[in-house]
């Protein structure tokens, strides 16, 4: 079942180079804004309960992709068509130093749109995963890193969504707490939620994904098995062969992912 | 309009952001909220000083003693001089915030006017208790505060009215906080505050000042003994300005939304 379409989305950001120029617009409805191009006619569609990897080097416009999805950023084309409730998840943002690790809970959570009453029903949980114990009424400003993930991870974990955002190093902490974490996930996924995973590597894109998408500047190479898109992307990476041969190469059907 | 339906639609969100911005206020402190209280107390103690036994201007405003006839007023204005200043700055202050959670932009001034709102009225309920203390029974709640909820609901459609005009502008032009600091810190000499606005420069006062409207309107309620409908004329043109700073603000918030959310 299909939960999210992207259609011939694009997005470029808009910069102003002087003051003068936005007053223009808005006044004026002029158009002098200079865009940076980020996305260029992306389309994909993602099924239901599924993961679906997003494979790109640095810049190639994942975190930009991942943000249009979650509705903070608007997109300059196109659009995602989508009634799934989407939370993109960052773990160390929306807390407060001075708060209680007990109290940033409801502080992110309420950034989420969680009203109390959802909060007070998964609070138990999130302290319960977090595993801090009595530490979790400490001040947050006091958390170490990891401590910090943690926390972040469980709430994440615990907010009920249909579709959830993650960018890269998702898989934190020590190496029991990263195995718990993917076991919380593919508990989630069983119950029907879909994951959409960003990241740089290659290789955990082929280990946790059943679909990906290859993008290079911004531009989607290829949608399909994680496996030869990620051999794909390693042949980039060592150099054989340039984004251009590749390209050529998947619109002539060489490498038969389409 | 959107705008309506995405109040409607995130109430919770609201009121979550409005506790927030009362607790950034007053957050780890020992008093914690009772300082909504101090702190007008410190400045009405400040303002005694002065003009009662520093320039000792203590002669009544008609049958008024000065000091009840300058806390009436004072109140509308620093609650009003709160949000104008406060809010230039909404953008900047929520930065992270807007980066990374989905939360509708024009949700964030509206609910830093409802946080502070709520300290305001708060505010009243001691400054109704003050006058009864030091006026004695002449100044106890009569029928003419009723004025207050139409001077409320007024006032909270005018500074929200401000905040999303006035943060607006201030994300197009930067130097817009430093003009508005300054304005209102002259504002406070020009207004009468601390000074009662008699036969022509009252009118000047109605037509270039709408913030003398609450300070009046308080009075009204508290000392003069008039209702809000008694000057509809008046009423009517501040409503306009009201209607005005609303519409052309939230037009703003969403006209720059693409811009704000790109370059925060």
């Amino acid at each position: 079942m299909l939960v999210l379409t992207v259609n011939n989305l694009t997005k470029s950001f808009i910069k102003y180079n002087s003051r003068f120029d936005l007053v223009s617009d808005l006044l004026l409805k002029t158009n002098r804004a200079a865009h940076k191009p980020m996305l260029k006619d992306v389309n994909f569609k993602v099924y239901k309960g599924e993961t679906f990897g997003i494979l790109g080097d640095n810049s190639s416009g994942k975190t930009v992709l991942l943000k249009v999805l979650g509705n903070q950023l608007l997109p300059t084309e196109g659009s995602v068509d989508t009634d799934a409730r989407i939370f993109r998840h960052s773990y160390m943002t929306g807390m407060q130093e001075h708060k209680s690790g007990y109290d940033n809970i409801y502080y992110k959570c309420g950034l989420h749109g969680l009203t109390p009453l959802e909060i007070d029903q998964i609070v138990g949980k999130i302290v319960e995963f977090s595993e801090l114990g009595d530490q979790i009424y400490e001040r947050y400003g006091g958390y170490s890193t990891s401590m910090r993930s943690k926390l972040g991870f469980a709430i994440a974990i615990n907010i009920k969504a249909d579709i959830v955002l993650l960018d890269e190093s998702y898989a934190v902490g020590d190496g029991s707490f990263r195995t718990k974490c993917n076991d919380a996930f593919y508990e989630q996924k069983r119950a029907g939620m879909t994951i959409i995973y960003a990241s740089y590597s290659h290789h955990s894109i082929k280990n946790t994904c059943d679909r990906a998408l290859w993008l290079a500047e911004g531009e989607v190479m290829c949608v399909g098995n994680p496996a030869k898109i990620a051999s794909l992307y390693e042949m980039y990476l060592r150099k054989e062969k340039t984004l251009a041969e590749i390209k050529y190469g998947l619109e002539v059907g060489y490498y038969g992912i389409h | 309009m959107e705008y309506i339906k995405t109040i409607k639609n995130n109430t919770h969100l609201i009121i979550f952001l409005a506790k927030e911005t009362l607790a950034k206020v007053y957050e780890g402190m020992i008093l914690g909220i009772g300082w909504s209280i101090l702190k007008p107390l410190i400045y009405i103690f400040i303002f005694w000083m002065f003009f009662l036994v520093g320039i000792r201007r203590s002669n009544p405003i008609g049958e008024h003693e000065y000091l009840l006839f300058l806390f009436a007023g004072v109140m509308p204005w620093f609650y009003l001089t709160d949000v104008i200043t406060n809010t230039t700055r909404i953008v900047f202050t929520n930065a992270s915030i807007i980066r990374n959670f989905n939360i509708p932009l024009v949700l964030f001034p509206i609910s830093e006017v409802l946080g502070k709102f709520i300290v305001h009225i708060l505010t009243m309920l001691f400054v109704g208790l003050f006058f009864m203390i030091r006026g004695g029974r002449e100044y106890f709640p009569d029928i003419y505060y009723i004025n207050f909820i139409y001077y409320f609901i007024t006032l909270f459609f005018f500074s929200t009215g401000c905040a999303y005009f006035i943060s607006a502008i201030s994300f197009i032009i930067k130097d817009t906080r430093l003009f508005i600091s300054a304005t209102m810190q002259g504002l406070f000499w020009l207004t009468p505050v601390v000074w009662v606005a008699q036969n022509n420069i009252n009118l000047i006062e109605q037509i270039f000042n709408p913030l003398y409207y609450f300070l009046e309107g308080y009075r009204e309620t508290m000392l003069y003994e008039t209702f809000f409908f008694e000057h509809n004329l008046y009423n009517i043109y501040i409503w306009l300005i009201i209607i005005f700073l609303n519409y052309f603000g939230i037009r703003m918030w969403y006209r720059l939304e693409a811009t704000i959310l790109d370059n925060i």
